[in-house]
């Protein structure tokens, strides 16, 4: 029994490495990141797939987006919407889910814009939640290192 | 995503009424969000960045919670509060509006997505909600305490 929690330990973390490479290995299958459909887009012809990214440039007569996509900053896309860009801005962070007709070219069915301050005030927002969640626990928690655990604080047993 | 700081007070709110170990709750709260490593590995241009995608799985989150519970004095004391930061991460980001898709609530034997349309991530009235949520808790604690420590004296 003096070892149960390093074999739990050792059981769990091979799990979760086995989940995080079945999704490695396989995730093209089911849930394709950008760059691998920009590179095999012909396979999704007649799939419809979401793709994020960075406005580059607006185009309010002919309805169009150009698009650098965020999980491959080196593609540029080009993306046709029915959607109203009134607001839109270069710069702005941009989700389409539509079909494609070639490496550069979409046809959104639907587009979601955030406005880049909107999109940047989210990692500021998270900020504070550090200091606040470390706070939290290391006013409740300190590490045994004989005991390698935590255990709780006196004012806290 | 939701910011980590709405995460942070709805795990708050949840340990402080549910009467559970609050500090485990809030770190359980942002498991999920330990997938954002592959933001890290995107910036170092190493390979396959999706390697972390599990980790915004319940049952990747669970496992985490369960190595990190390894190091408590109690394993199932430790793992309650973390499983219940964890269950109110997946609540909030379920309700994340999206193009397509949301997340895979049976990965690894289901890929698809399940989400419920309600909020934008870049909407921060949440966040005030939130705030203001665990402001109202934090003021009804703190005068039952005071309530409670008056009583105490006069006795």
């Amino acid at each position: 029994m003096k070892h149960t929690r390093l074999i739990l330990g050792i059981i769990l973390i091979l799990l979760l490495f086995a989940l995080m490479l079945y999704y490695s290995l396989d995730h093209n299958n089911h849930d394709p990141d950008p760059k691998y459909i920009i590179d095999h887009y012909k396979q999704f012809n007649t799939t419809k797939v979401t793709l994020t990214g960075d406005v580059k440039n607006v185009d309010r007569t002919n309805h169009t987006l150009l698009i650098q996509l965020s999980s491959s900053p080196g593609d540029i896309l080009l993306v046709n919407t029915t959607e109203p860009l009134n607001s839109t801005q270069p710069g702005d962070v941009v989700e389409v889910y539509g079909t494609l007709s070639s490496g550069t070219h979409m046809t959104a069915e639907t587009v979601l814009i955030s406005e880049r301050w909107k999109d940047d005030l989210i990692y500021v927002r998270s900020l504070p939640a550090i200091p606040f969640a470390l706070y939290l626990f290391f006013s409740t928690w300190r590490f045994n290192r004989s005991t390698r655990r935590f255990e709780r604080r006196q004012k806290h047993v | 995503m939701s910011d980590w700081f709405t995460h942070t007070l709805v795990g708050w709110i949840t340990g402080k009424t549910t009467k559970q170990d609050v500090a485990l709750v809030v770190i359980g709260s942002l498991i999920p969000d330990l997938v954002k490593i592959n933001l890290a590995f995107t910036w170092l241009g190493l390979s396959d960045p999706q390697f972390f995608e599990p980790l915004h799985t319940p049952i990747g989150a669970f496992l985490v919670a369960g190595i990190i519970a390894i190091f408590f004095p109690d394993i199932r004391k430790a793992f309650v509060p973390l499983g219940i930061g964890v269950s109110t991460h997946f609540i909030l980001d379920f309700f994340l509006v999206h193009v397509r898709g949301g997340i895979k609530l049976l990965y690894p034997f289901s890929w698809e997505g399940w989400q419920v349309y309600l909020y934008r991530s870049d909407d921060y009235l949440i966040t005030v909600i939130a705030l203001l949520a665990a402001l109202v808790i934090y003021a009804i604690y703190w005068y039952h305490a005071k309530r409670k420590k008056s009583l105490i004296t006069k006795q």
